[in-house]
C-alpha cells in the first residue's frame, strides 16, 4: 500500500538518501566488518581447531558472544570513540560489528576442524604429510562447510547489527527505520524494515548457494550443508 | 504349593511372587508381506505352529528368516497380512492393542530401559499403567529384583546408565515379569552381552522357567542357544517358511531337510550330548582300596579275586588314583607310591558333552563319577556314551559296539 | 563527553531505584517472552514431530523470522500493535521460536529406538509415551535451548528501548542521548550480568530436573 508507493517513488531512488546508496552503505559496512573479523577470527579458530587445545576458551567465547547484546556493545563504544576523537557515527558501529562477528567464526572454524574424523588425520600423518599439509589438504576442505556456516552466521548478524548503527547517526537501511520512526513517516519506516529484512534473507540465501557449490564432492548430503537444516537458516546470535 | 489363577489386580502378600499362569500361543497360516504386490517379498510365509502353555518355544534361523517379525506379530508391533495369531484361543487382532501388550512381557536385545527412570521405576512401568498403588509397586519391584538375582537395596534407586549390560538385561526380564503376564516374548535377549554373562543369564532364565512355568517365545540366531533353552524349536529359513518344528532332541537326531541339517551343524551328534547328563548312563562298579589298607584285605573283600586295577581312595572315599594290583603281594599296603594317574572326575549332572570333552582331554576311555562330596560312585565309559546316542537312533552301526550293563575292563589314566 | 569518566559511581548510588526499575522491567519482558515462546514452540514442535511433513515449513518460517533484523521486526509490528509491550513481546517471542523448536525436535528425535520400542511393547499409549518417556528424555536438549533463547532474548530486550520499552536498554539509550556514559555502561554491564546469571540459574535448574544425566556409568 503506502509502502509500495514509497518504494515506487523515483525520488527515493536518488541522492545520498536514495535506496541504492543506502543499500550500498549497508553492504559495504557489513562486508568490511566480516572481512576484518575473518582476518582475525579464522586464523585463531583454525589454529585452535587444528591443535585441539584451548577448547574451553572457545566455549566461553561462544557464550560471551551470545551474552553481549549488540545494541549494548554499540552504545558502549560511543564514549570510547569520543575519547579517542573518532567519528562516533561510524567507528563504534563498525567496531561492534567486527567484535560480534568474531565469536561465530572462531567457534565454527574450531568446530569444523574438530569434526574431521581423527582417523583420517592419523592416516594422513601416517602417509607422511606434515602438520600444515594436513591442515591445508585434508582438514580445511572437509571442514569448509562448517567454517562457511560460521562466516554466514557472522554475516547475517552483522547485516542486522548495522541497522542499529542509525541510532548513532550511521547510514545504511537502518537510517530509513530510525528517521521514519522519529518523523512518524510510517511508509519510510516500514520500507526500511522491509528492505533490511530482505537484505538479511538474501545474505543468508547467497551463503547457502555458496555452501552448496563449494562443498567437497563425495560428502553425504547432510554434511554438505555444513550442519544446517534444509531450511537454510543457521543458529547463533539472532539478527539484532 | 500351587495357587489357583488370580485375576489382576488383586494382590495378596501371602501369595508367591508370581503365579504359574501360562498361555497357549497358536500361529495359523500367518503371513507377512511387504509391498503392495500379492507376490511381494514375504517376511513370514504361512507359518503355523502351536505352543502349549508353559513351554519355551525358540524361533531360530538365519537373518531374514522372519523370526523377529513373527514374534512382533504376537504383540502386534507388526500386523500380519494374512492368517491369525491366537493367545489362549483368542485372536490377538480382536483385542485392544494396549490392553493386549500390558498382558505380555517383552524383552529385547538392547533392553530399552528408560534412562531417566530409576531401576525401581523401570520395573514398575506396567504395574503403574495398571493402576497399582505405589507401595505395592515398590514391593513388587523388590521381589522381582530378587528373583532375577539383583540385591534390591543396591539397585532400586540406581539409574540404568550405572549398570552393566548383564545387570540391565536382568532388570529387563524383571520388568517383563512385573505384571505377571502369562506369556513372555524375548527377542535375542542375551545377544548384547559377552559369552560368560550370556551363559549365566541363560541358566538363570532356565531356573526361572522351572519355578514359573510361563509360556515363552524366544528368538535367537544361535542354534546352541535354541537347543539349550527350548522345549520346542522352530527352525525358519529365508523367505519366512518353517523348516522344522520339534523338540531339540528330535531336531538333532532327525533333521527334516538338508537346510535344517546344515543349520544345526555338522556337529549335531555332539550337540545331542548337551541334552543328556551323566546320570543317564549306567555306572560300572569299581574296586576301591583305601590308602593304608593292605592288599590282602582288599582281596578278601572281593571274595578272593582281585580285579586288575584298584581305585585308590582316601579315608573320605575321594579318589586319589589307580593302582595296578599285579605285582602287589598281599602284605603290601596300598600307599602313595603305588598310585598312578587319576581319571577325569565327573558329576552326575555333568552334560555328556562336557563329560566326553573331559575324557578326550585326558585321552582316556572312562571317567570316575563322584557325588557332591567328591566320593567315588562308579565309572562311565566313552562306549556307554556312544551307546546312548546309538539307542536314540540314526547313528548307524556303532563302532566298537558296547552293550549297556557290561562291566568293561577299566583302564586307568 | 570529553573528560567524562566511564562510570560515575555516585550517580549509580543515587539512582538505584531507576536502575532497579529498569532491571525489573528487563526481567519481566524476558520472562514473558520465554514462557510464551516455550509454550508456542512446544505446540509447534509436537505438531512437527507428529506430522513430519510440517517440520520443514514450520522451521522455515521460524528461521526467516530469526534472520530478520530485530529492529525491523519490531518496527513492522508497530502499525499493528502500536508502541506497546505487546509489540515487543510478539517480536521477542518470534525470535525464540527457531531455537526452541529446533531443540525440542532434536531432543525428541534423540530418544533411542529401543526405548521407544520397549515403551510401545509394554502398552503405553502414544500420549503416555510422549509424556512419560520422550519429553523427559528430551529435557536436557530442550533446556540447553531455553538457555540459549534466554540469553538471546535478554540481549534483544535492549533493542526494544528504541520503541519505548527496553528495560536496561532504556538506561543505555538515555545515557547516549544525554551524553552520559555512566548510564550506558551501567545498563550494558547489567544486561551482561543478567544474561550470565540467568544462564547459570537455568543450568542449575536443568541439573535438578535431570538427575539421571549425572549418574556415572560404572561399567559398560
Amino acid at each position: 500500500m503506502q509502502v509500495v508507493a514509497w518504494l515506487a517513488d523515483p525520488a527515493h531512488w536518488q541522492g545520498t538518501d536514495g535506496i541504492p546508496v543506502r543499500i550500498l552503505e549497508h553492504v559495504e559496512a557489513s562486508g568490511l566488518s566480516v572481512l576484518a573479523a575473518a582476518v582475525i577470527a579464522l586464523p585463531i579458530g583454525l589454529a585452535v581447531g587444528h591443535s585441539g587445545r584451548g577448547a574451553f576458551v572457545i566455549g566461553s567465547l561462544a557464550n560471551l558472544g551470545r551474552a553481549l547484546p549488540s545494541f549494548a556493545l554499540l552504545l558502549m563504544l560511543i564514549p570510547v570513540a569520543v575519547n579517542l576523537r573518532l567519528d562516533f557515527s561510524t567507528w563504534p558501529i563498525l567496531g561492534a560489528m567486527v567484535l560480534l562477528a568474531i565469536p561465530p567464526m572462531i567457534t565454527n572454524a574450531h568446530a569444523g576442524l574438530r569434526g574431521v574424523d581423527r582417523d583420517l588425520v592419523e592416516a594422513a600423518r601416517g602417509m607422511g604429510m606434515s602438520g600444515p599439509q594436513v591442515l591445508l589438504r585434508l582438514e580445511l576442505p572437509l571442514a569448509l562447510p562448517v567454517i562457511l556456516t560460521g562466516v554466514r552466521l557472522a554475516a547475517v548478524q552483522v547485516v542486522a547489527t548495522y541497522t542499529l548503527g542509525a541510532v548513532a547517526g550511521g547510514g545504511g537501511l537502518g537510517r530509513y527505520i530510525y528517521d521514519g520512526f522519529a518523523r512518524q513517516d510510517t511508509p519510510r519506516m516500514l520500507a526500511g524494515a522491509g528492505l533490511v529484512a530482505l537484505l538479511a534473507i538474501a545474505t543468508d540465501v547467497v551463503f547457502e548457494l555458496v555452501a552448496r557449490i563449494t562443498a567437497p564432492h563425495g560428502l553425504a548430503a547432510g554434511e554438505r550443508s555444513g550442519g544446517m537444516e534444509p531450511t537454510g537458516v543457521a543458529i547463533s546470535g539472532p539478527g539484532v | 504349593m500351587r495357587h489357583p489363577v488370580r485375576v489382576l489386580p488383586v494382590f495378596d502378600t501371602q501369595q508367591p511372587v508370581l503365579s504359574r499362569r501360562a498361555a497357549t500361543v497358536a500361529f495359523e497360516h500367518v503371513t507377512k508381506r511387504y509391498g503392495r504386490r500379492v507376490d511381494g517379498l514375504a517376511a513370514v510365509n504361512d507359518l503355523s505352529l502351536f505352543v502349549p502353555a508353559g513351554a519355551t518355544c525358540v524361533l531360530v534361523g538365519p537373518s531374514g528368516c522372519g523370526k523377529t517379525t513373527s514374534l512382533k506379530m504376537v504383540n502386534r508391533l507388526i500386523e500380519p497380512t494374512g492368517g491369525r495369531i491366537l493367545i489362549d484361543g483368542q485372536d490377538v487382532a480382536t483385542r485392544d492393542t494396549t490392553e493386549l501388550r500390558r498382558g505380555i512381557g517383552y524383552v529385547i536385545q538392547q533392553v530399552g530401559l528408560f534412562p531417566h527412570a530409576t531401576i525401581a521405576e523401570n520395573v514398575a512401568v506396567v504395574p503403574r499403567l495398571l493402576g497399582w498403588a505405589s507401595a505395592r509397586r515398590r514391593e513388587r519391584a523388590d521381589e522381582l529384583l530378587r528373583l532375577v538375582g539383583l540385591e534390591p537395596g543396591q539397585y532400586m534407586n540406581r539409574y540404568p546408565s550405572e549398570l552393566s549390560g548383564g545387570e540391565r538385561q536382568r532388570v529387563g526380564v524383571a520388568r517383563a515379569l512385573a505384571a505377571d503376564p502369562p506369556l513372555l516374548l524375548m527377542d535375542e535377549p542375551f545377544g548384547a552381552v559377552d559369552p560368560i554373562v550370556r551363559s549365566r543369564l541363560q541358566d538363570e532364565l532356565l531356573r526361572l522357567q522351572r519355578e514359573l512355568g510361563k509360556t515363552i517365545l524366544f528368538v535367537t540366531h544361535d542354534i546352541d542357544e535354541a537347543i539349550k533353552m527350548g522345549d520346542l524349536v522352530a527352525v525358519m529359513r529365508e523367505g519366512g517358511t518353517l523348516a522344522q518344528f520339534a523338540p531339540p532332541a528330535d531336531l538333532l537326531a532327525h533333521p527334516a531337510s538338508e537346510f535344517v541339517a546344515r543349520f544345526v551343524g555338522a556337529d549335531r551328534a555332539l550337540k545331542r550330548l548337551t541334552l543328556h547328563r551323566v546320570n543317564e548312563l549306567p555306572l560300572v562298579s569299581v574296586t576301591e582300596a583305601t590308602l593304608g589298607e593292605p592288599v590282602g584285605d582288599v582281596r578278601r573283600r572281593e571274595g578272593g579275586r582281585l580285579s586288575r586295577w584298584l581305585l585308590v581312595v582316601d579315608d573320605r572315599r575321594v579318589p586319589v588314583g589307580w593302582a595296578d594290583s599285579n605285582g602287589l603281594p598281599d602284605p603290601v599296603t596300598v600307599e602313595g607310591s603305588v598310585v598312578t594317574g587319576l581319571s577325569p572326575l565327573l558329576r552326575r549332572d555333568t552334560t555328556l558333552h562336557d563329560a566326553l570333552s573331559l575324557l578326550l582331554d585326558g585321552a582316556v576311555r572312562s571317567g570316575i563319577v563322584v557325588d557332591d562330596a567328591g566320593r567315588a560312585q562308579g565309572l562311565v565309559s566313552i562306549e556307554e556314551i556312544m551307546a546312548l546316542l546309538h539307542d536314540e537312533g540314526d547313528l548307524g552301526p556303532a563302532a566298537g559296539s558296547a552293550t549297556p550293563g557290561r562291566s568293561s575292563s577299566v583302564t586307568g589314566g | 563527553m570529553p573528560n567524562e569518566p566511564l562510570i560515575r559511581w555516585n550517580w549509580v548510588a543515587g539512582h538505584l531505584d531507576e536502575i532497579g526499575g529498569a532491571l525489573g522491567q528487563h526481567v519481566y519482558l524476558t520472562s514473558i517472552a520465554i514462557a510464551l515462546g516455550l509454550a508456542i514452540s512446544l505446540g509447534l514442535a509436537l505438531v512437527a514431530h507428529r506430522y513430519r511433513r510440517t517440520e520443514a515449513p514450520i522451521t522455515w518460517v521460524a528461521g526467516v523470522i530469526y534472520t530478520i533484523p530485530s529492529l525491523a521486526l519490531f518496527v513492522v509490528l508497530i502499525p499493528v500493535t502500536g508502541l506497546s509491550t505487546t509489540t515487543s513481546e510478539v517480536g521477542l517471542v518470534g525470535y525464540t521460536l527457531l531455537i526452541l523448536i529446533r531443540n525440542i525436535l532434536a531432543g525428541l528425535d534423540g530418544v533411542p529406538a529401543d526405548v521407544l520400542e520397549a515403551a510401545d511393547a509394554m502398552g503405553l499409549t502414544r500420549p503416555q509415551r510422549l509424556l512419560r518417556v520422550e519429553l523427559p528424555m528430551a529435557l536436557p536438549v530442550v533446556m540447553a535451548g531455553v538457555r540459549i533463547a534466554t540469553v538471546t532474548t535478554i540481549g534483544l530486550v535492549t533493542v526494544t528501548a528504541l520503541i519505548g520499552q527496553g528495560g536496561l536498554g532504556q538506561l543505555m539509550l538515555a545515557g547516549f542521548i544525554n551524553l552520559f556514559p555512566t548510564e550506558i555502561y551501567v545498563g550494558a554491564i547489567l544486561s551482561v550480568v543478567l544474561a550470565v546469571a540467568a544462564d547459570a540459574a537455568l543450568l542449575l535448574l536443568q541439573r535438578a530436573l535431570t538427575p539421571w544425566t549425572r549418574a556415572s556409568a560404572t561399567r559398560p
